[in-house]
């Protein structure tokens, strides 16, 4: 593994815990998965769509989130949304998030 | 839309039927939006080329596909450093008891240099087969140890540093002797499976040496009950090697071993023998008349099954030890 290689991984590792926490809280609203990768995006949160489809189909077998299928401009699109469960989680990780970046902010 | 439903399909492939037909219809659904609006930020028309550009991008099915699908171990990392030094005895054990076989082999041929040829490229091509036979056994027995077995601890369980006084020596492994173990069981595997003929008297008689096999068929008619007795005492001297002390539930393992080897020795003794004396050679090289054969044949015969019968004994004193300390305790 060269050192490029490492610094990525370190930085993916960052930014994939990151990721749940985003999903989350956008999914307070229903979305769809590429409607989402849009969200996300535009927050400046790119995610790639094979890493998206994966983590919202894990958080849903981890009974986090719920998700229904409807047929919308003639295509089936299937809407993610999170579930009582989902927000018992969102609310520690905001509170683990606020945490952290008391500490964090502390080393700058 | 052509190469989208190809690409949706060639994904759907290589997922498990539970998730496919679903995974299938979200990814068509996101590769058409996608496929739509690269068309409008463009200002290109949607065609083969355009699907080209965007799969091209969105990754090869194999890894769209593998991210689906959970990370799965046919072998625990915990049972890796193990898994290999049981693959390196086994394998070393084979090529050694190999080169035996050559050896003896050539011997019987009194200097037939074509024969010897044939010999060593026969013995290499038995130790390949033979190599993966032994390779995949021992692959076959890790996948059920790390799918069966407890091979993950449960850590969360309450731990008290106080717990490592408790430690009491008789409990602690010695490595040497149980890789020796391991060791004097492959060996029983490799050369009663593999070579039995080892296990003969050889003559040389005017430059040929001749075999006269000490092994009877009933022997082979126990070797499968045999060959579950090693292969389940290398198991467990790889998990003492792993756990590096003796717990409750390896010296039950322990005992049960014990007993299951009595009960073996005790209906091998108590059956036809195992080995013999070859009548013919003690008449033919030893100059001994049939009756004295016989009478030799038959006092081996029952020597052998005294030394076994000991052996019984002396397993039967040391599981019955064994078993009142863990009573005890």
């Amino acid at each position: 593994m060269t050192d490029k290689e490492i610094i990525e991984n370190q930085v993916l590792e960052l930014r994939r815990g990151v990721t749940t926490y985003a999903l989350l809280h956008i999914l307070s609203s229903e979305q769809y998965g590429y409607s989402l990768q849009m969200t996300l995006s535009q927050l400046g949160l790119e995610v790639e769509q094979g890493t998206l489809y994966p983590l919202l189909r894990r958080l849903e077998q981890q009974g986090l989130l719920s998700s229904n299928w409807r047929v919308e401009e003639g295509r089936p699109r299937r809407y993610y949304q999170i579930n009582d469960a989902g927000r018992e989680l969102l609310q520690k990780l905001v509170d683990e998030w606020a945490r952290l970046n008391a500490i964090i902010s502390k080393f700058n | 839309m052509k190469y989208i439903e190809l690409y949706v399909k060639s994904v759907g492939r290589k997922l498990p039927q539970s998730m496919r037909e679903d995974i299938e219809a979200e990814l068509r659904s996101t590769l058409m939006d996608m496929l739509d609006d690269r068309a409008k930020d463009t200002g290109r028309l949607v065609d083969e080329e355009l699907e080209q550009e965007l799969l091209r991008e969105y990754g090869s099915p194999d890894e769209v596909a593998a991210k689906y699908l959970p990370e799965q171990q046919l072998i625990s990392p915990k049972l890796y450093p193990i898994f290999w030094m049981i693959i390196k005895i086994v394998l070393t054990v084979l090529a050694i008891t190999t080169i035996v076989s050559i050896g003896v082999q050539i011997g019987q041929m009194g200097g037939n240099v074509p024969g010897a040829a044939t010999v060593v490229g026969d013995a290499f091509l038995g130790l390949i087969q033979s190599g993966i036979q032994a390779f995949g056994t021992v692959v076959l027995v890790f996948i059920i140890i790390t799918r069966f077995g407890k091979v993950e601890k449960d850590w969360k369980s309450e731990w008290n540093p106080r717990d490592l006084l408790k430690i009491r020596d008789e409990d602690k492994i010695k490595p040497a002797e149980l890789i020796a173990a391991i060791i004097f069981s492959t060996i029983g595997i490799v050369i009663f499976n593999f070579y039995p003929d080892l296990i003969s008297l050889y003559h040389n008689v005017t430059g040929t040496i001749e075999v006269y096999p000490l092994l009877t068929d009933a022997f082979f008619g126990y070797l499968l009950w045999l060959n579950i007795l090693w292969i389940l005492e290398i198991i467990q001297n790889a998990l003492l090697l792993k756990d590096g002390v003796y717990t409750r539930g390896s010296r039950i393992f322990e005992i049960a071993l014990n007993i299951a080897n009595i009960a073996l020795l005790l209906v091998i003794i108590s059956g036809p023998s195992i080995v013999q004396l070859p009548v013919t050679w003690m008449q033919e090289f030893a100059g001994m008349s049939s009756e004295t054969a016989s009478l030799v044949q038959n006092q081996f015969i029952t020597g052998i099954r005294t030394v076994l019968g000991l052996v019984s004994a002396i397993v039967l004193i040391e599981t019955a030890v064994k078993g009142y300390k863990l009573f005890r305790r």
